[in-house]
């Protein structure tokens, strides 16, 4: 049976397609397509982290406008929740809101720009002064003196209905 | 099949024999007619095995064993993951499958009476399979940790305190505690992607090489009536 068959494949190879040879290549055809079918949604489930769009970090509601100081620069704390695969991790962060009026307001990243100490604001020189190296900025940001190399770094925010949302950070340099 | 008489690899390793003692096995006559279907349920259950594996280690990429996460790492996998719905309902169906595929292959394995003399061994090995599939069911049932994964595991794990004086004993090593908790999850973890299919796939391996060792059994034949071996046949009227 064996034999025959292959006699016939070779007698009629060069004209047309035996029966056998016809069955073999329908059958590595239609395997090839389901596994074709289903390495393409393997691929794109490993690859998903590499291809999927970049979310857009959150904004986390501060306070409203209204409960800041105008001219008065106020530190703020808030916890920040963003998503990690599927666990939601959660930062306490903090910020220096200066509130000039209206929709006039500018977020620092309380880090000083030298190393990353907290800075506070004070009130009788009215000036951003760092303790550890003695930085100093006023109310815009801007380096007055000391080791800093760049102006304090801004955290992006946006006002709606009234009340202030902060994002992240943007550095000034 | 590329021919594998001639070629590069075939002058180096000479795989010819191996692979005519896998492929042109001799086959009984009798399966012509609708009766080799029969002989399909053995294949069919390896693919649906290969099909859990290799959708298994996609899933274990993205799920995390634990009682506070194990949840919306699934949601993650179902929801935000491309293709991830897919991924585990091709799992969660290859899993009904397999249990079905199994069962019916000792089934027909059983009423062709293949399982005799001289394939004694491949059938115990087969049973040995069609427990660890029950096994692999029951540990993977748990894991998306939802209400139906807890309390089916909840009855499950009562089912065997039930036995009499080990009971309780046996109880508390499948769970990993008094109560189903934090170690419950991670064990069956373990046992359902690593443990059961590593002997799984050990036992397939032996389970087809005394397939391929032995070749298969022809079905059973009806005997002609009036011989001397004949036995009483319970198909007199026909």
């Amino acid at each position: 049976m064996k034999e025959h068959g292959e006699a016939t494949d070779r007698h009629q190879h060069n004209r047309q397609v035996s029966r056998r040879q016809f069955l073999r290549n329908s059958i590595f055809a239609a395997g090839g397509t389901i596994a074709a079918g289903l390495l393409y949604p393997a691929v794109r489930y490993f690859l998903y982290p590499a291809i999927r769009s970049q979310e857009t970090p959150p904004f986390t509601p501060l306070v409203p406008l209204a409960t800041i100081t105008i001219g008065q620069p106020i530190f703020l704390t808030y916890e920040e929740r963003t998503k990690d695969g599927w666990a939601v991790v959660t930062k306490s962060k903090g910020a220096w809101v200066v509130y000039r009026g209206g929709d006039d307001v500018t977020v620092f990243n309380p880090s000083c720009t030298h190393l990353g100490c907290g800075y506070s604001w004070s009130t009788e020189k009215a000036l951003f002064l760092c303790p550890c190296h003695a930085g100093v900025f006023d109310i815009s940001g801007k380096v007055l003196s000391g080791p800093p190399p760049r102006p304090l770094d801004r955290i992006e925010h946006r006002i709606d209905n009234g009340t202030l949302f902060v994002g992240q950070t943007v550095s000034s340099a | 099949m590329p021919n594998t008489k001639e070629g590069w690899i075939e002058e180096r390793l000479e795989l010819e024999p191996i692979r005519a003692a896998l492929a042109d096995r001799k086959m009984p006559r009798d399966l012509s007619g609708g009766m080799g279907w029969f002989y399909t349920l053995g294949s069919a259950t390896l693919t649906a095995f290969i099909m859990l594996v290799v959708t298994g280690i996609m899933l274990a990429m993205n799920y995390s064993p634990s009682p506070d996460r194990a949840y919306d790492s699934i949601q993650f996998i179902m929801n935000d993951v491309s293709y991830g719905w897919l991924i585990r309902g091709i799992h969660s169906w290859a899993a009904t499958a397999m249990a079905i595929l199994v069962f019916l292959h000792a089934l027909r394995v059983f009423v062709f009476g293949a399982y005799k003399y001289p394939r004694e061994l491949t059938w115990i090995v087969g049973v040995m399979l069609l427990l660890l599939v029950m096994g692999s069911a029951f540990t993977g049932y748990l894991l998306p940790w939802d209400q139906g994964a807890y309390w089916a595991t909840v009855v499950g794990t009562e089912i065997a305190a039930g036995v009499p004086l080990a009971g309780d004993f046996m109880a508390k090593a499948i769970r990993g505690g008094d109560s189903l908790g934090v170690v419950t999850l991670t064990r069956f973890y373990s046992l359902h992607a690593a443990v059961i299919p590593l002997i799984i796939a050990s036992l397939i391996g032996i389970h087809l090489f005394m397939v391929v060792r032995q070749g298969i059994s022809a079905p059973p034949r009806r005997l002609k009536q009036g011989t001397a071996n004949s036995p009483p046949s319970a198909r007199e009227g026909e």
